[in-house]
């Protein structure tokens, strides 16, 4: 009697452990359903730009559909980029998702995600020249892409740079280091860098620096593998900078163990003099610097170097776009259409330019929009200089990882920049194998 | 009477009894482990295309100057474990056996309190106490007027496998303390009575008695304190993301940055099986000591 009842509590509990696993797997392949799923990283709470104006147009637009149901999950920026790769790795990827552009290739290549050609159809020519190219394989575009502003912009705080002595941004590359010099007699640390999570001096620092040396021609044949090599001269000059900025302590001591927003802060408290991120640090700076910091702040970009190939130039051009995922039904696919076009039209590029950062699309009749000082501000430097691709959102995930991480070492002096260079080269090499 | 009492059951229902758990063992378990196995002899990103390369990836993995580092800072760490987390966790329980400490009940629950804490807030917490601006150890170090040592104690490549080795250490001698008092609970009274009419002082009693009846008690915390040790991760995640360069990377954290911030999903099978062979070695190796002193 006893035994008997033992083995049917056995039994049952096996029998509710099958139940749950293949509950799982029914959850994953409905396709059928009619719910479009969402994934993206945007957070009312913070107040970041571009995915506030996101929000409020995807509220628009559940509004005006009542018949399609969009299940959103929200995830942390950080998290989001995790999570999103490990759904592709267990191929479960939602219905509509973002991607950045260098998974672009990974992606289209499983076969993960499907050509949006049609999407654009008409409105090609809205977007912002350079916006599109980090999402397009072979002549055809994966992503949609929200917002399309600058990874490399120098904020800095003129108060400070007149404190020292310092009358205006300087012109050239050797002004530059008298600048970061003469700021550091004054005990002012020249440039806050929080380089944790290993993306910024590469985002924002390496990818103007090479493409000023190399040209963009040469990042060209890289990408499509027709000899240029990054232990190239240009491209080591590129290295050489930075590394000649951490040598001269043009930034903090602990650079390495604070990220971002802690570089942003850093800059707000007036410790140091300058901080180089994208645009979107606009909007932090808008929102949470004492007014006498935001009032001083000015953007500016790398001075002219000596013996580069272009003279002005800055990276830029796309951030997250959304991907459509290869396994949608066909009716999906026409009411997930209609919402990117929603959320990526010239009216939500508006919205995002209100907020304060700078959408993927042209905005007609900016002029007379009310909008942040700082964004206008960092509109007049982008218009008058050219876009150049950022690395990492261009190159293969594993050659960044191993650029970030040669980028921090030559910041402690591990390795020289003819080093990295090799280090680089070689995973390039093995990548193209 | 003879194999069919509650007390002494037979051998089919003891294997019935472990069905459960070793269904649940066996889903979350040894059959991802199985995947990882096929996974690491194939060239993959994530997705429906596998190419089988092989053994490449562990011929690679031979030659990964990177992984043998982070291999590096993982015996580091155990060394240091070994001694601060089971040195001081035995220190500890040997006072707190003592009859003139005071409150223990409260000594022991403060000290076991970090063992329960996320090791995220740990990584949070200790990433605050290091801030080189506003962290408390450079507070304290000023107030004291050590200047000089105040240190970026996470940007240093020098010290930071120390630095991020110290909260483990903190974190886990609760743990070790409790398994070390239980034991110490199961030495017969007697024998330390005997020991003290023959006039043994205390520290002989611990040198003499305690030491040798806790010897396979040891054993098993050393156990546990490497294979705690070989699969660390999130702390020092948290803390340094493994920077500043690769000073402060862990096999765990290497895995993690090869699979998912390279999407070289295969590879980081491979890098993670690596690191299972590297465990077990490790392990076989502190039993086969442990073994030998006995002979």
């Amino acid at each position: 009697m006893k035994s008997l009842s033992v083995k049917g509590v056995l039994l049952m509990m096996l029998v509710l452990l099958l139940a749950a696993c293949s509950q799982g797997e029914a959850d994953g392949e409905d396709g059928g359903s009619s719910a479009v799923s969402m994934m993206h990283y945007y957070n009312k709470e913070l107040n970041e730009p571009a995915p506030t104006a996101q929000l409020e147009k995807l509220e628009e637009f559940k509004e005006a559909n009542g018949d399609i149901t969009i299940e959103e999950e929200i995830q942390s920026h950080d998290n989001y980029e995790t999570k999103i790769k490990t759904l592709a790795a267990g191929n479960e990827l939602p219905d509509l998702f973002l991607i950045k552009g260098s998974m672009t290739k990974t992606f289209s290549e499983n076969g993960q995600i499907i050509a949006l050609d049609d999407f654009l159809e008409g409105r090609e020519d809205t977007f912002v020249d350079g916006t599109l190219t980090p999402f397009q394989v072979e002549d055809s575009t994966y992503g949609i892409p929200v917002s399309g502003g600058a990874t490399h912009l120098i904020y800095y705080n003129k108060d400070l740079f007149e404190q020292a002595g310092i009358e205006e941004f300087p012109q050239d590359w050797a002004g530059f280091m008298d600048a970061v010099d003469t700021l550091k007699e004054e005990g002012i640390t020249p440039i806050a860098l929080g380089n944790k999570g290993k993306w910024v001096l590469n985002s924002s620092y390496l990818s103007t620096l090479g493409s000023r040396y190399t040209g963009t021609d040469w990042f060209q044949s890289i990408l499509n593998h027709e000899g240029a090599a990054f232990t190239d001269d240009s491209f080591v000059q590129a290295l050489v900078a930075i590394d000649e900025l951490a040598k001269n302590e043009a930034f903090n001591d602990n650079m390495n163990s604070i990220d971002n927003s802690e570089q942003q802060a850093m800059y707000m408290n007036k410790e140091a003099a300058m901080f180089i991120e994208g645009d979107w640090a606009a909007g932090t700076i808008t929102n949470s610097a004492p007014e006498d910091v935001l009032a001083a702040t000015e953007v500016a970009i790398f001075p002219e170097l000596p013996g580069a190939a272009e003279p002005d130039t800055l990276s830029g051009g796309g951030g997250w776009a959304y991907a459509v995922n290869a396994n949608v039904s066909d009716e999906k696919l026409a009411d997930i259409k209609k919402l990117v076009e929603h959320l990526t039209n010239q009216e939500a590029g508006k919205l995002i330019l209100e907020k304060g950062q700078i959408p993927a699309v042209t905005v007609p009749g900016k002029e007379e929009m009310d909008i942040p000082d700082m964004t206008k501000k960092i509109l007049s430097v982008v218009e008058n200089n050219q876009y150049v691709p950022i690395y990492d959102t261009m190159l293969d995930p594993a050659l960044i990882e191993v650029m970030n991480t040669n980028l921090q070492n030559m910041t402690i002096g591990q390795v020289s920049p003819e080093e990295a260079a090799a280090n680089i080269q070689a995973e390039y090499e093995k990548g193209s194998q | 009477m003879v194999g069919k009492s509650a007390i002494k059951p037979s051998n089919r229902k003891i294997y019935l009894y472990l069905l459960p758990g070793l269904a649940i063992y066996a889903f979350v378990v040894l059959i991802p482990l199985l995947m990882a196995v096929r996974y690491s002899f194939y060239d993959w990103s994530g997705g429906p295309n596998l190419t089988f390369v092989g053994v490449d990836n562990f011929r690679e993995l031979l030659r990964d100057q990177v992984f043998w580092t982070s291999f590096g800072n993982n015996v580091f760490i155990i060394i240091m474990s070994v001694i601060g987390q089971v040195g001081i966790a035995f220190f500890i329980s040997v006072l707190l056996t003592r009859s003139w400490v005071k409150f223990k009940q409260f000594h022991r629950t403060v000290l076991f309190i970090p063992t329960v804490l996320a090791a995220v807030i740990i990584g949070f917490l200790w990433s605050m106490v290091y801030n080189q601006n506003y962290g408390l150890l450079n507070f304290v170090l000023k107030a004291v007027g050590l200047e000089g040592w105040v240190l970026p104690w996470l940007d240093d490549p020098d010290i930071v496998m120390g630095a991020v080795t110290i909260p483990l250490i903190w974190q886990f001698i609760g743990f070790y303390m409790i398994i070390f008092m239980a034991a110490m609970q199961n030495i017969p009274d007697e024998l330390y009575e005997a020991a003290e009419i023959d006039g043994a002082s205390s520290w002989k009693q611990t040198l003499y008695i305690t030491l040798p009846m806790l010897k396979n008690t040891f054993k098993v915390a050393i156990m546990l304190c490497i294979a705690g040790n070989m699969k660390v991760f999130d702390h020092i995640f948290v803390m340094t993301g493994g920077g500043p360069g690769n000073s402060s990377t862990v096999m765990a954290q290497y895995a993690y940055d090869v699979s998912f911030e390279r999407f070289e999903l295969g590879y980081g099978s491979a890098v993670s099986i690596g690191m299972l062979v590297l465990s077990l070695l490790l392990i076989g190796i502190s039993q086969w000591i442990g073994r030998r002193g006995e002979e």
